[in-house]
């Protein structure tokens, strides 16, 4: 089921009044009735790849509850493993099996000793990414003794299957997520308001922004290499402003869809394009996935202890398998790898923690040097962007190779002002909001900013913008595919 | 608490659900058919049609621009003799999306006769109709077209879009995306001198080799189909503005008719060449679309010359 539907929203609604209402009698209720409804979300997809959700939550817990009670260190080890070969081996069969076959049997015959190997062409399971790294969270912190074991399976599942961030995050931690199933939930008007909030910032995002910028992107992409220099860098800084919006509206959906049931889920953006550069740009983008990378492969492969050559090496294999997270493809791997190269100048520099606070703090605009610093990581993640973009490394190569050739003081190729002129209006009016409100949260959050007929103003201006773009049929959210 | 949460949604909801009923009721002329396919006259035509009660008509006519345009509804009725007439054609319904969708309406409104105006145009790949939407139109036709529709096919840009241009599609003959249907259907054009389009009167017809074997080949598979379940066809070539005629053009048509002809004749179906006769440039608003004194003109000719 898709946030932006006539679905969701019948669904929604639908849970929110049993959820406090007929469920809220008790803890065990309201976690069973959760449960209950993240199964039939994630159904409404696929109900056949439910099974192997609860099979991914079922061995976690059981490890979890092992772990508890085991002491011996090679025991321990022995559990872990288990659940690392469980859980990394149904995302290895079912996300990159056949991208391994095919370059196997790519790799032999160019060897002269052709194998003929057979891909399966499997189909991905929808959030497999997403919940995997969720439920091996749960195991390595419980078998760290970060946390104690659930004992609760009603609570595990619903903390693994929670509709809200099933399918594309936040990827939660069990030290933050899961005790919030674990006590009684009350509801709280402030939070649920601001959960509204958020709700309609993330839906403004996703189906104004993402889905108008999708039009022309794939129009261009489809075919870039006969496209205009103008045309194809018009569409890559689109794409830039959709995946932002998509993702990041997504997780603002997932978030205040979280708080109108009760619960605080981690903030996964903070403004990234506001970024003065790539180092601040990783600690602003995706938050819930570098952090997660941070704790469970860059700090166990050493950190930033050692050597600069050490941390290089490490910050590399981090992007690297950060790219590949995305999707079984070479696009991905050079797409994490490139990131990995912008952040080596800053690492030999020791300035990759140089901007930790916002910009412009305590001033309404930004200066020449945080101005300059913004546009050249806006510039760099966009060249990135065309490797995530492009269907496969030669059309990646037709991008640039057209976005540098003399046809780029071209105007751009089929771009229609009806398109342009609207969607030039919602991005000033979406940077202009996020800028206002960078100490905050989301681009929405006003309160004690502007007067109170301001905001309402605003609100029903982005009610009004949402609602004249959406809901586009079949408009997927980009990060469903990993 | 919740209760209260409650209420203040729905009286902050309130201004919205009205200014979109305001919106909706203030437009409620140009409101347009369900989004079945990406064809808008086809849209409006298939609603329009399945809000008619289904069962047998007399006369069902089926195509593209030809038909909705070229074909009056005055010359038809009077020769039929009948008001169980109705015109379903669209643009962009070539002959092959004519014949893909035609059974659809046929089994729907069971016709004794349908009738096809067509041209050379008809016969070169447009956009087909996507297995999606040919569903789409088969639920749309079975459950007679109802509010839901509009939420099954719900697209808000394209929405607001053609509830704007319908204002002009709906209302100005002069417009060459008229859809003002009369009673039977047909949209007839009356494009003032001073709006006709150079580029469109002057549009060449299509070259030979454009034309498409596989279209032929749909087309006689429908007119064999008609003949099993006993409707008749007739078919009524359009003809192109005198002004473009050439030894060249002539010879393609005479080929086209003669194509149309055989296939015709092979299932016992009838046809009338426009092309026969010179039409004068003053009746067209383009190089094959006729006014309305010449669609009136052109079709009282055709059924007079029925065989």
């Amino acid at each position: 089921m898709l946030f932006n539907s006539i679905d969701f929203a019948i669904f929604f609604p639908l849970v929110f009044l049993l959820y406090w209402t007929v469920s809220a009698r008790s803890l065990r209720g309201q976690n069973a009735f959760l449960l209950f409804v993240s199964a039939v979300f994630y159904a409404w997809w696929d109900w056949r790849f439910l099974g192997l959700v609860f099979l991914s939550a079922a061995i976690d817990y059981n490890v979890g509850r092992a772990l508890e009670v085991t002491e011996a260190s090679s025991k321990r080890k022995l559990l872990l493993a288990c659940s690392l070969v469980a859980n990394l081996g149904m995302l290895g069969f079912f996300k990159y099996y056949d991208f391994f076959i095919v370059n196997f049997n790519t790799a032999f015959s160019f060897l002269g000793m052709p194998i003929g190997l057979r891909a399966l062409h499997v189909v991905l399971p929808v959030g497999i990414s997403f919940y995997t790294f969720q439920t091996l969270s749960y195991t390595i912190d419980v078998y760290r003794k970060r946390i104690s074991a659930s004992h609760d399976p009603v609570a595990f599942a619903s903390f693994v299957l929670f509709f809200p961030q099933l399918v594309a995050g936040p990827i939660e931690r069990a030290g933050a997520l899961l005790p919030q199933f674990q006590r009684p939930r009350r509801f709280d008007i402030a939070k649920a308001r601001d959960g509204v909030r958020q709700i309609l910032w993330g839906l403004f995002k996703k189906v104004v922004i993402a889905d108008t910028c999708a039009k022309y992107v794939d129009l261009i992409y489809t075919d870039p290499g006969s496209m205009n220099g103008s045309a194809v860098v018009l569409a890559t800084v689109l794409f830039a402003f959709q995946i932002y919006c998509d993702f990041s509206g997504y997780s603002d959906i997932a978030i205040g869809t979280a708080r109108l049931l009760g619960f605080d889920l981690m903030r996964n953006f903070a403004y990234p394009y506001f970024s003065r550069d790539m180092a601040e740009f990783w600690r602003r983008w995706h938050i819930s996935l570098s952090t997660w990378f941070r704790d469970y492969l860059y700090i166990p492969l050493g950190g930033s202890r050692g050597s600069k050559w050490f941390q290089i090496r490490n910050s590399l294999i981090v992007f690297a398998v950060s790219g590949f997270w995305h999707g079984a493809s070479w696009n991905f791997l050079i797409w994490g790898l490139l990131n990995g190269f912008y952040f080596i100048p800053l690492l030999v520099r020791n300035s990759n923690r140089k901007h930790l606070g916002e910009v412009a703090e305590g001033r309404m605009l930004p200066n020449f040097r945080e101005l300059s610093g913004m546009a050249g990581t806006f510039v760099l993640a966009c060249i990135a962007w065309v490797f995530f973009r492009a269907k496969d490394l030669s059309t990646a190569m037709d991008v640039f190779s057209s976005a540098f050739s003399s046809s780029f003081f071209q105007a751009p190729e089929r771009l229609q002002k009806s398109l342009i002129v609207p969607l030039t209006f919602c991005l000033i009016v979406m940077i202009g909001l996020e800028w206002f409100s960078r100490d905050r949260q989301y681009g929405l959050q006003l309160d004690g900013k502007v007067p109170g007929w301001v905001r309402m103003c605003i609100y029903y201006g982005v009610v009004f913008l949402i609602i004249a773009n959406a809901p586009i049929t079949n408009a997927s959210f980009i990060y469903f595919q990993f | 608490m919740v209760a209260r949460f409650v209420k203040q949604c729905a009286l902050l909801s309130l201004p919205i659900a009205a200014g979109l009923a305001g919106y909706v009721a203030w437009n409620r002329a140009y409101i347009p058919a369900p989004r079945l396919t990406g064809n808008v006259a086809l849209n409006e035509q298939i609603h329009r049609v399945a809000e008619l009660p289904s069962g047998r008509i007399q006369v069902l006519a089926l195509g593209s621009s030809m038909t909705l345009n070229n074909l009056a509804s005055g010359p038809v009725v009077e020769h039929f003799k009948t008001l169980e007439m109705i015109n379903a054609g669209a643009w962009g319904m070539g002959a092959f999306e004519t014949a893909l969708l035609g059974p659809e309406l046929v089994e729907h409104l069971d016709p004794s006769t349908v009738i096809m105006v067509t041209n050379l145009m008809d016969f070169i790949p447009g956009t087909p109709l996507n297995e999606k939407e040919v569903a789409a139109i088969r639920e749309h036709l079975a459950h007679g077209g109802s509010f839901w529709d509009y939420f099954t096919f719900w697209d808000a840009p394209w929405f607001l879009r053609q509830m704007g241009l319908n204002r002009i599609r709906f209302t100005d003959p002069g417009n060459y995306e008229y859809l003002g249907f009369d009673t039977h259907g047909a949209a007839t054009l009356e494009v003032p001198q001073d709006r006709i389009f150079p580029l469109r009167f002057n549009k060449p017809p299509p070259k030979p080799e454009e034309l498409e074997e596989n279209i032929y080949a749909a087309f006689a598979s429908f007119s064999a189909w008609l003949r099993e379940r006993d409707t008749d066809l007739i078919v009524l070539l359009s003809p192109y503005r005198k002004g473009l005629q050439d030894a060249e053009l002539e010879r393609m048509n005479a080929a086209h008719a003669l194509r149309l002809k055989k296939i015709l004749d092979a299932s016992g179906h009838r046809m009338v060449n426009g092309n026969e006769r010179l039409w004068p440039d003053s009746v067209f608003n383009d190089s094959s679309h006729l006014d309305r004194a010449g669609a009136e003109q052109f079709t009282r000719w055709a059924l007079d010359r029925l065989p």
